[in-house]
């Protein structure tokens, strides 16, 4: 292979163009001889395996043609082929200039110094002149009311910059402490069927809207599960707000806002499945594990004379993570 | 309310083994009366009863007591589950317990299809629930296969993953890859919530619709990946492993070697 003596522009190729130049006096001609055949023929082996990768790539090239036009229908193993014999044609030329550069181009290393930042110390004596003139001449100090007049312009300018600001839509009034929930609101699933006191098993759960907001992205935030659990489960946390073994808790996780809609129904725990967090239901949604430190907001529930499910007003905190106005 | 001395003096006059009678006929009298009235159809005595009662003996009744009435800390009372519980639990090879564990796993089934319906037809003798439902492939086929889709992303995706792959739950639980389950045992599943799954009863997902969402889970499994290897439908997680080490290490394993000295 190539000679490996870093920072010395002699590459083979630099012997074969001049041979005896600049040789110790002690060598004798014989093993000059012998070395510059053994740089040669070094210099022609890495020749032939530069040269061998672009020929894989012309191949790789001519490969991926023949297989595209053979194929009218592409399939899953057309498609490999077809990319493989494109990640070949790249590999190739690729491959073959980053060896043809390490084992055929002279290798030297080459320091650039950086020049000092400073200017010099006569051209900065000079700006400094040049500055105090145009201070002088331009008669700021004497002239108070050009002085204060440019001073208000420049001040007023920010109004321009400022206005702009208002195009950044209204302020928010209420929609970070309330959703679309409210009084009476019938609970719906997502396709916007009533839920009634037998639409769910005990133990059953569902995705739950309030009745006319189920578009997931406008009521994103009034999305709420709605779980059935057998009537003695039920504890004294949840029951003021649950109705006949209905609860309703915010499925949006306290940490990050993820759908916390996983539901273990043995252990009634909810989980959420970017972080963890786990949710003890029966604890009120106590957070019980992962990085969720608040419980979910639980929705009181009711239900009217035709056993529809009903909301008895919003949700009594602001759902979903924590924002900056909540002590 | 009596006094102590009262009561103490009455203990002095009557027996203990007379209070010990008196208990327990009325134990025997409150059982006459309380007792779930399913027990009563235990004794139901039709053949298919009767074989599953027995296999029930062998097989069950170590864990789940000899009336399938549960034991405390061990195994639950399968009184009211109903068939379609038994199907489901027996078939998928969860039932019999192969080891105590969080949950149990799913394994070849241990029982033939008949002895299982025996024993569905004695759990279910004993107070009644879902029953195991009757439906062919062709109903599965008949199915909506797009409402399917959307039923299983709105309820069952979260914890099944998008393509059924499965997911971690707590506590060692998990939801299980759906890859295996047969159409009746997706049904079943749905319809009684095994384990940790909730209850999606009829009223909520009629049967109708769950024929629909068998027939979208069938579905997934024929999944094309037109994109390559899957690394098992799990998501951005794998993907992002690949991503990072086969990926970024390449990248990074290219660097060094254009940059090193020859």
């Amino acid at each position: 292979m190539s000679e490996r003596n870093p920072g010395r522009p002699d590459s083979p190729a630099a012997h074969l163009e001049a041979p005896a130049k600049g040789r110790a006096a002690g060598t004798t001609l014989a093993a000059e001889r012998d070395e510059q055949l053994a740089a040669r023929k070094a210099d022609r082996s890495a020749e032939r395996i530069v040269s061998s990768f672009f020929l894989l790539s012309a191949a790789g090239a001519i490969f991926f043609f023949v297989t595209y036009w053979i194929h009218a229908k592409t399939d899953l193993f057309v498609n490999a082929l077809l990319g493989t014999s494109l990640a070949v044609a790249l590999f190739g030329i690729g491959m073959g200039a980053v060896l043809w550069a390490k084992m055929l181009m002279p290798a030297e290393e080459a320091v650039q110094e950086r020049h000092p930042f400073g200017s010099p110390p006569e051209l900065a004596t000079e700006a400094g002149e040049a500055w105090n003139a145009g201070v002088q001449g331009s008669g700021i100090a004497r002239r108070p009311l050009l002085r204060r007049s440019l001073l208000l312009a420049s001040g007023l300018l920010l109004l321009p910059v400022i206005a702009p600001l208002r195009s950044l839509g209204e302020k928010p009034k209420g929609e970070l402490k309330h959703t679309f929930w409210s009084k009476n609101a019938r609970l719906v699933l997502p396709d916007g069927t009533p839920l009634k006191l037998d639409s769910l098993e005990p133990n059953g759960i569902a995705t739950v809207f309030p009745e006319g907001h189920t578009d997931i992205e406008a009521a994103a935030n009034s999305s709420a599960v709605l779980i059935r659990l057998p009537d003695e489960v039920v504890t004294d946390k949840i029951r003021p707000k649950s109705h006949q073994g209905y609860v309703v808790f915010s499925q949006i996780c306290t940490h990050a806002g993820c759908p916390a809609r996983l539901y273990s129904q043995q252990t009634h725990t909810l989980l959420c499945p970017c972080h963890q967090s786990q949710f003890k239901v029966l604890l009120g949604a106590q957070p019980a594990a992962g990085p969720a430190t608040r419980p979910l907001p639980q929705l009181a529930i009711t239900s009217d004379s035709d056993g529809y499910l009903r909301a008895v007003r919003d949700f009594d905190e602001p759902i979903g993570p924590g924002f900056w106005e909540r002590s | 309310m009596t006094s102590p001395s009262h009561a103490s003096s009455r203990r002095r006059t009557i027996p203990f083994g007379a209070y010990l009678v008196l208990a327990l006929l009325v134990t025997a009298g409150l059982w006459a009366f309380l007792a779930p009235s399913g027990s009563a159809a235990g004794s139901d005595n039709s053949p298919a009863v009767t074989r599953g009662k027995e296999i029930f003996a062998q097989g069950c009744a170590s864990c789940h007591g000899l009336q399938a009435q549960g034991i405390g800390g061990r195994a639950p009372s399968l009184i009211g589950v109903g068939a379609a519980a038994v199907d489901f639990q027996v078939s998928s090879g969860r039932m019999p317990l192969a080891e105590i564990g969080v949950q149990a796993d799913r394994h070849p089934a241990r029982y033939t299809q008949q002895e299982i319906d025996d024993l569905a037809a004695y759990v279910n003798s004993l107070g009644g629930g879902p029953a195991a439902p009757v439906f062919n492939a062709a109903d599965v086929q008949r199915a909506d296969l797009s409402k399917g889709g959307e039923i299983f992303r709105a309820n069952c995706a979260s914890c099944h993953n998008f393509a059924g792959a499965g997911n971690a739950l707590e506590k060692g639980r998990y939801a299980p890859n759906l890859g295996q389950a047969t159409g009746k045992q997706i049904f079943e599943a749905m319809l009684t919530g095994p384990e940790s799954m909730p209850v999606f009863g009829n009223n909520q997902i009629t049967p109708q619709q769950k024929l629909a969402v068998v027939r979208y889970v069938q579905s997934l499994r024929k999944g094309a990946d037109p994109g390559g290897a899957n690394l098992g439908h799990l998501g951005p997680v794998p993907e992002g492993v690949v991503a990072i080490l086969i990926g970024i290490g390449g990248l990074v394993a290219a660097t060094l070697f254009i940059g090193s000295k020859s």
